[in-house]
């Protein structure tokens, strides 16, 4: 195992990024004197602005992947990672958009049939077009293989039943792009069968139900489908390759600069009420330990994403990546407390209300996308030990 | 293969042709093996990153950081990582490079001991250091006068009490500041590849270990602290990666004030993954890891020297909070994503 087997070679951004990243920052920071958005921790779960989505697009910063030919500015995924980083950074209400942005688009760009393409795609450029992920279920979370909603071959389509959960902003969004059973297992092959559909969310047979978080919060749902006609033409890819299509994104998921700045804000916020104390030596050491650490978090994520901008699937060093980045996020967390002795007040400004917002997210940074649990059992596959 | 490739396997191919347990013990009690350091001198290895009308073997940071790696993972007996930071150095500086085996440190002040020299009984010591009249460098032939120390990995760390002889010549500015820089980067490198080794031989270890009637490596809890450890050796590699190519991307001349963070971050992330690496490391090993006779304590004490040296984690963090905390509300994220 030679040195870097483990995490591909980390490379240089192309040299637009630091004016693009500028021009983001030019941007956010109109958006913010303009009070067109107060900066959130988690805010790519938590803050859903059409709004946003849609100045945002009008600058070319969502679908930046996406060619010409489908409404884009062209392939670029590093580009991307520039402006992703920044607008996470900023705390930024990017949920509306973003399993369309992150998620869908290389899908479609991957796997989907040409009316597909031409369906979704120049509207999610435009910032226009939400998704939610189906992928979860009540019995098949860590063991995603478990699904059970299943579709039934009907004459020009699929008759679909069943039960997806924690389907983040499936209450606002357009359509959901779910994986789900249309052939039987093959004896122990339980990844045989399996198929991705884009089912279109308001149609009849399909129940939002929310499922209230503990801050109050009204992000995830249940939908229910119930015997729920899903024409032909929504199939994404291959009848049978859900499993190997689903999987192939996962370094995608995972690796992204949200697994570790969902608390940047936090951080951000906290320099600034510290910079009195910029001398004492307590302080400096907390600070310094997370700052190290983000950076070297960061560099670890930005080496994925150009492995993956070059066609590489860094399966393993995406799952490190949130591993690291996810608990990162919560130690972020901890130093804000130990340093601050704020405590955590819903309705309180600065450092008190962001902790409260904080601490009760920080459950579910290391839950989605992937147990972190499970994301270690991958790890350890990748080293031969399994 | 690639120019770097080659490279990279012609130096682990030496080391490994002379890194047997063996010889790596007999060369504590030895002070170092003098042996490989001929081998590798005669590769035009030691100065690799120095050019070659000033005795070095020409080539970037890059060869040389590559070289540094290996040495680290190799647990390798000689100061190689250390001579060829001092000889880029004494390069930036245009100053001819003397043969042998060099160590480099930065002074408090002119004429002043130097504390634990890595090698310095044998090594022609290279002390770096800025006062008034500005940037300084001395070169300390050998033998200075020296008090012998030790690492915990038993490598040597001697005080070296510069003689009236030693030879002291006025450098470019900054010259302090980057040999500060080189030292945390070359002992990052150096952990950065003894954290990779010490992953390498608990995957061996836990897939040929039986309890239970099975591998240890069967056991998911096992195997969850394997992940954990191949996290931290990941945040070292991308954190020493980068630092390289941040150095390598300022050149000789970094810009003036430039806290030069990266270098700063992957020391500090490099000290602190040492000892989560070093602690995994042995709990999957077993009492059997513990012992002298066994070959992972080449590596794990190295990685508890190693932290601590050329820049503990404390006074990184130290420093890179003060940044941070400077950088302030607004400022932090520009900070964090500057190039260098």
């Amino acid at each position: 195992m030679r040195h870097g087997t483990l995490l591909p070679p980390v490379r240089p951004l192309p040299a637009a990024a630091a004016e693009l990243r500028s021009a983001v920052r030019g941007f956010l920071a109109a958006e913010r004197a303009a009070g067109r958005f107060v900066p959130v921790c988690d805010a790519w779960l938590s803050g859903w602005d059409e709004s946003f989505s849609r100045r945002l697009a009008a600058r070319g910063w969502v679908g930046m992947t996406i060619p010409p030919e489908y409404g884009g500015q062209g392939p670029s995924a590093l580009e991307r990672y520039v402006v992703i980083e920044e607008l996470l950074a900023a705390g930024a209400p990017v949920a509306a958009h973003w399993v369309s942005d992150r998620q869908v688009v290389p899908n479609l760009l991957r796997y989907g049939s040409e009316e597909l393409r031409r369906r979704y795609l120049p509207a999610i450029a435009q910032g226009a077009c939400y998704f939610a992920i189906g992928l979860s279920e009540p019995d098949a979370g860590s063991d995603l293989a478990a699904v059970r909603t299943t579709g039934t071959r009907v004459d020009g389509g699929w008759r679909v039943s069943g039960v997806k959960i924690w389907t983040s902003g499936a209450h606002c969004a357009h359509a959901l792009i779910a994986l789900l059973r249309t052939g039987p297992r093959d004896g122990r092959q339980r990844h045989v069968g399996l198929s991705q559909l884009l089912i279109e969310l308001g149609q009849p047979g399909v129940t939002v139900r929310p499922i209230i978080s503990m801050t109050g919060e009204h992000h995830f749902n249940e939908v229910v489908f119930s015997d729920v006609f899903v024409p032909d033409a929504q199939v994404v890819g291959t009848i049978g390759d859900g499993w190997a299509q689903v999987t192939s994104e996962l370094a995608y998921e995972r690796s992204g600069p949200e697994r570790l700045l969902s608390t940047f804000v936090l951080l951000d916020t906290l320099v600034g009420e510290l910079a009195s104390r910029a001398g004492d030596a307590r302080t400096q050491d907390a600070v310094g330990r997370v700052v190290s650490r983000l950076w070297a978090c960061r560099q670890m994520s930005l080496a994925v994403a150009g492995a993956l901008a070059d066609g590489e699937a860094p399966e393993i060093a995406a799952a490190l990546v949130k591993d690291v980045g996810t608990r990162l996020e919560s130690e972020i967390i901890e130093v804000a407390r130990m340093l601050t002795a704020a405590e955590p007040d819903p309705a309180g400004a600065g450092i008190a209300g962001m902790l409260a917002h904080a601490v009760l997210h920080a459950p579910g940074f290391t839950l989605r996308g992937g147990t972190n649990e499970i994301l270690r059992g991958i790890v350890a596959r990748g080293l031969a030990v399994r | 293969m690639s120019e770097r490739d080659l490279l990279r396997d012609t130096v682990e191919r030496l080391l490994a042709e002379h890194g047997t347990a063996e010889r790596i013990a007999a060369a504590a009690q030895a002070d170092w093996d003098a042996a490989l350091w001929r081998a590798l001198e005669d590769t035009g290895l030691t100065l690799a990153g120095s050019p070659e009308e000033l005795g070095g073997s020409g080539g970037d940071l890059v060869p040389a950081a590559d070289i540094a790696l290996a040495a680290g993972a190799a647990a390798a007996p000689v100061p190689l990582a250390e001579t060829l930071a001092a000889g880029m150095v004494l390069a930036r500086a245009g100053r001819p490079i003397p043969s042998g085996p060099l160590a480099l440190a930065v002074a408090a002040g002119r004429g002043q001991a130097l504390q634990r020299v890595p090698y310095g009984r044998l090594a022609t010591t290279v002390a770096a250091g800025a006062d008034g009249t500005g940037d300084w460098l001395a070169v300390i032939a050998r033998p200075a006068r020296v008090q012998p120390g030790r690492n915990v990995a038993g490598e040597p760390r001697d005080d070296v009490r510069p003689g009236a002889d030693a030879e002291v010549h006025p450098a470019p500015a900054g010259t302090a500041d980057h040999a500060r820089r080189l030292l945390r980067l070359f002992r990052s490198l150096l952990i950065a590849g003894a954290a990779q080794r010490a992953l390498e031989l608990t995957v061996t270890y836990v897939r040929e270990r039986e309890q239970f009637g099975r591998p240890l490596a069967r056991f998911p809890t096992v195997q969850q602290e394997l992940a954990r450890m191949a996290g931290e050796v990941a945040l070292v590699s991308a954190a020493t990666q980068a630092a390289v190519a941040a150095t390598q991307a300022a050149g000789a001349e970094p810009p003036a004030g430039a806290t030069m963070s990266a270098v700063l971050a992957a020391k500090a992330q490099a000290s602190h993954s040492a000892g989560i690496v070093a602690a995994i490391a042995h709990q999957l090993h077993g009492a059997i890891g513990t012992t002298e006779e066994h070959r992972l304590r080449l590596t794990t004490t190295r990685l508890w020297s190693w932290r601590d040296e050329d820049g503990p984690a404390s006074e990184c963090f130290a420093e890179l909070g003060r940044a941070a905390l400077r950088a302030g509300a607004g400022g932090l994220w520009p900070w964090l994503t500057r190039e260098r």
